[in-house]
């Protein structure tokens, strides 16, 4: 049966003095799109790399299946990987690199190339069989390497980023044929990326990481409405941020005190109390420019940059000296650079945190 | 635009004609020449039969000018006075025997050239000289089989496996034997393999060998330099090539199922293999012309044909033997090449562009 659940168990790992994933736990439902998200850096590269067997973890377990991995080698792993950099080997053809787990096998020229043909045909890449890998275009190359993986039959597909090197159009489709493979195959995909937008469109779940640590497991709807941490605020999708301390706490709602006055928000953890510095985020099309409806936070500022988009028109408000951006739809304002607005949003769409690490930029 | 203009364009005239004029001495002076001379000396003897005739008829006008010198004496002794007709047309005849002797000498110093393949014909009719070819050829075949053998691994580590401060020292490790003169380095493998030398002395004293081994006296002792000498050339052209393997690559195959010697014999060893070429041909041809390594290590049972070709020149002083010997060895691993390049499916592009 294919599709087997992955469990991370305390996984650790250090390069040196460097750690890279750190008392990592979780568990990798089977059948599932699961995404690791995280800046470059973050150690998600490690821990794929420590799931397919490629590295020993300092400390921890992975079971696969329920099976523990520890001591076994990659090639003995039931999971195949799709590198960054797709890998094929260039001196073999098309064909002969998907049917290289078949080779290995040991089955005979004619089954192989035949079976190969079957694995093409599935990722919608008849007729290539007999060119070199470098005659391909970038689509087809990935294709190919998701062919080979799927040769071995695998239980867990890792993939390490290997849409990065593609153009966006390109990039876009093959995210679409990705979730598609995945559906078809029922193979657990775990996918490793740095675009949120890519997890987004894909996952089931999305494990958000970031200095080696899980900052949020959740399915992407979660992950961006529901940020848990201000590290996932800033790094999943676009937030205003605006520093104050806590003044009133209300069920969920709270009050804080800012430099530009009171505004009010959801409180996103319960771990807060009153008199804490905390950050409070809005996102830029939760926000409205002149309503005429009653809002409960609302603020003057300067236009100082408006931002063509296509459908939509991001705008950024200066507010005594705090950067905000606003996105509408193309057409609703007729706004020019240097106008006054007001800026309101609902406490119901803001998000008060803890001040945590949050990403810069 | 021409490419001698862009040359010229992109250079300047003296950089450019610079440019031209190297290469062009190079291929000329350098390669094209000396070989043409070569096979030009291959292809006529002297012509010793007529030469010593010659000095067969010098010899007997030497003789009779003798002859004629006592007579001249004699009939002086005699009282004969110099005006006196029989001494007279003695004296001319003399002169005249002289003269032809002389004309004669000059002959003998520049003996007839005859053009014909009669160079050749011996070395196919000399058993000795053609088994010590075929010896010889086999010979490099097996050192280079040899050293491919021990440097595939030690390029393979060295390019993939160790760390950059570990490969670093090894590589000195390497290179600096390489910084000592080769017949220094074979005479301290003499040192070494000789029948009393440190190598026996070592296994004797260990109780591992009863007798000690005659390493000097066959083909081992250079066999055993030989691959030494040479193993240089095989490593560098092998590690350039597996350092630009992609270690993904490795772990990929690693990933579909394969084992380390499917890993080798499907990714590496494919990938290195214009390297491995460049590094046979250019061991082989080594080995096929190497003199000092036999001529030390070697005993009378290993003659090498690069010392046949030695003799030919400057013990035998025949230079037209010789140069007929040099060119069959010559062609033999032209020919050589070619079979490695069809072999190894390597181009002769694939050796200039990768290595």
């Amino acid at each position: 049966m294919p599709g087997q659940n992955v469990e991370l168990i305390h996984i650790s790992h250090a390069f040196k003095e460097v750690t890279a994933v750190e008392d990592l736990t979780l568990t990798v439902d089977r059948k599932c799109f699961f995404s690791f998200l995280g800046p470059s850096g973050c150690g998600k590269t490690t821990l794929l790399r420590i799931i397919a067997g490629f590295i020993r973890p300092t400390r921890g377990k992975v079971l696969i299946g329920g099976k523990d991995m520890a001591g076994m080698p990659p090639n003995l792993r039931p999971t195949a990987m799709i590198f960054q950099n797709l890998a094929l080997f260039p001196l073999m053809s098309v064909w002969e690199n998907v049917a290289f787990a078949f080779e290995v096998r040991g089955m005979t020229k004619k089954n192989r190339r035949m079976r190969a043909e079957e694995l093409l045909d599935r990722v919608a890449l008849p007729d290539v069989a007999d060119k070199s890998p470098q005659e391909l275009s970038g689509g087809q190359r990935q294709r190919v390497a998701i062919a080979r993986a799927l040769a071995v039959e695998p239980e867990v597909l890792l993939l390490d980023e290997p849409l990065s090197a593609l153009d966006l159009k390109l990039r876009q489709k093959m995210i679409t044929e990705l979730r598609d493979i995945q559906r078809q195959t029922e193979v657990t995909f775990i996918y490793i990326t740095h675009d949120q937008g890519e997890a987004l469109a894909m996952s089931d779940q999305i494990a958000v990481m970031t200095e080696g640590k899980v900052q949020q497991i959740g399915t992407p709807e979660e992950i961006y409405n529901k940020p848990r941490t201000a590290f996932v605020a800033t790094f999943v999708g676009e937030n205003n941020r605006i520093q104050g301390r806590i003044t009133r706490i209300d069920h969920d709602r709270g009050e804080i005190s800012t430099s530009l006055g009171n505004l009010t928000g959801k409180l996103g953890s319960t771990d807060i109390n009153i008199g804490e510095d905390v950050l409070l985020f809005v996102r830029p099309e939760r926000c409205t420019l002149n309503s005429q409806k009653e809002i409960d936070n609302s603020i003057t500022g300067q236009i100082v940059q408006l931002d063509f988009a296509g459908p939509t028109r991001i705008c950024n408000l200066n507010v005594k000296g705090e950067l905000f951006k606003v996105v509408y739809p193309e057409g609703q304002h007729h706004f020019k650079t240097g106008d006054q607005a007001d800026l309101s949003f609902h406490s119901r769409d803001a998000l008060i945190l803890p001040q945590g690490k949050a990403v810069h930029d | 635009m021409t490419q001698w203009q862009q040359l010229l364009f992109q250079n300047g005239k003296i950089m450019a004609v610079f440019m031209v004029a190297l290469p062009a001495f190079w291929l000329v002076i350098l390669i094209v020449a000396p070989q043409l001379m070569m096979i030009d000396f291959s292809l006529w003897y002297e012509d010793n039969v007529t030469l010593e005739r010659l000095e067969r008829d010098i010899s007997q006008k030497d003789h009779h000018l003798f002859d004629l010198d006592d007579k001249i004496a004699n009939l002086m002794d005699q009282g004969l006075s110099a005006a006196d007709p029989q001494l007279v047309s003695l004296e001319q005849e003399y002169q005249l025997l002289d003269q032809e002797i002389k004309q004669l000498m000059l002959k003998t110093d520049d003996p007839p050239e005859v053009y014909s393949p009669k160079n050749y014909v011996y070395l196919a009719h000399n058993q000795l000289h053609r088994t010590i070819f075929l010896k010889t050829i086999w010979s490099s075949l097996m050192v280079t089989l040899i050293a491919m053998v021990i440097c595939y691994p030690v390029a393979y580590y060295l390019a993939q496996v160790a760390p950059k401060r570990q490969a670093t020292i090894l590589f000195l490790g390497l290179i600096i034997p390489y910084w000592i003169n080769e017949i220094l380095r074979t005479f301290a493998w003499l040192m070494l393999l000789s029948y009393n030398g440190f190598i026996n002395l070592f296994f004797t004293r260990a109780g591992l060998l009863e007798e000690p081994i005659e390493f000097l006296d066959g083909n081992t002792g250079v066999l055993i330099g030989m691959t030494y000498a040479y193993i240089l050339f095989m490593v560098f052209p092998t590690y350039n090539l597996l350092q630009t393997l992609d270690r993904n690559q490795i772990d990929a195959a690693s990933d579909l199922g394969a084992g380390w010697i499917r890993i080798h014999l499907r990714i590496a060893i494919p990938h290195a293999k214009p390297g491995l070429a460049v590094g046979a041909i250019t061991t082989f041809m080594l080995a096929a012309g190497t003199y000092a390594v036999p001529a030390i290590l070697g005993g009378p049972h290993s003659l090498w044909f690069t010392q046949i070709i030695y003799s030919w020149f400057f013990d035998g002083g025949n230079w037209n033997q010789g140069a007929a010997y040099a060119f069959v060895l010559l062609f033999l691993c032209i020919i050589f090449v070619m079979l490695m390049m069809k072999i190894f499916r390597v181009r002769f592009n694939d050796i200039t562009r990768r290595v």
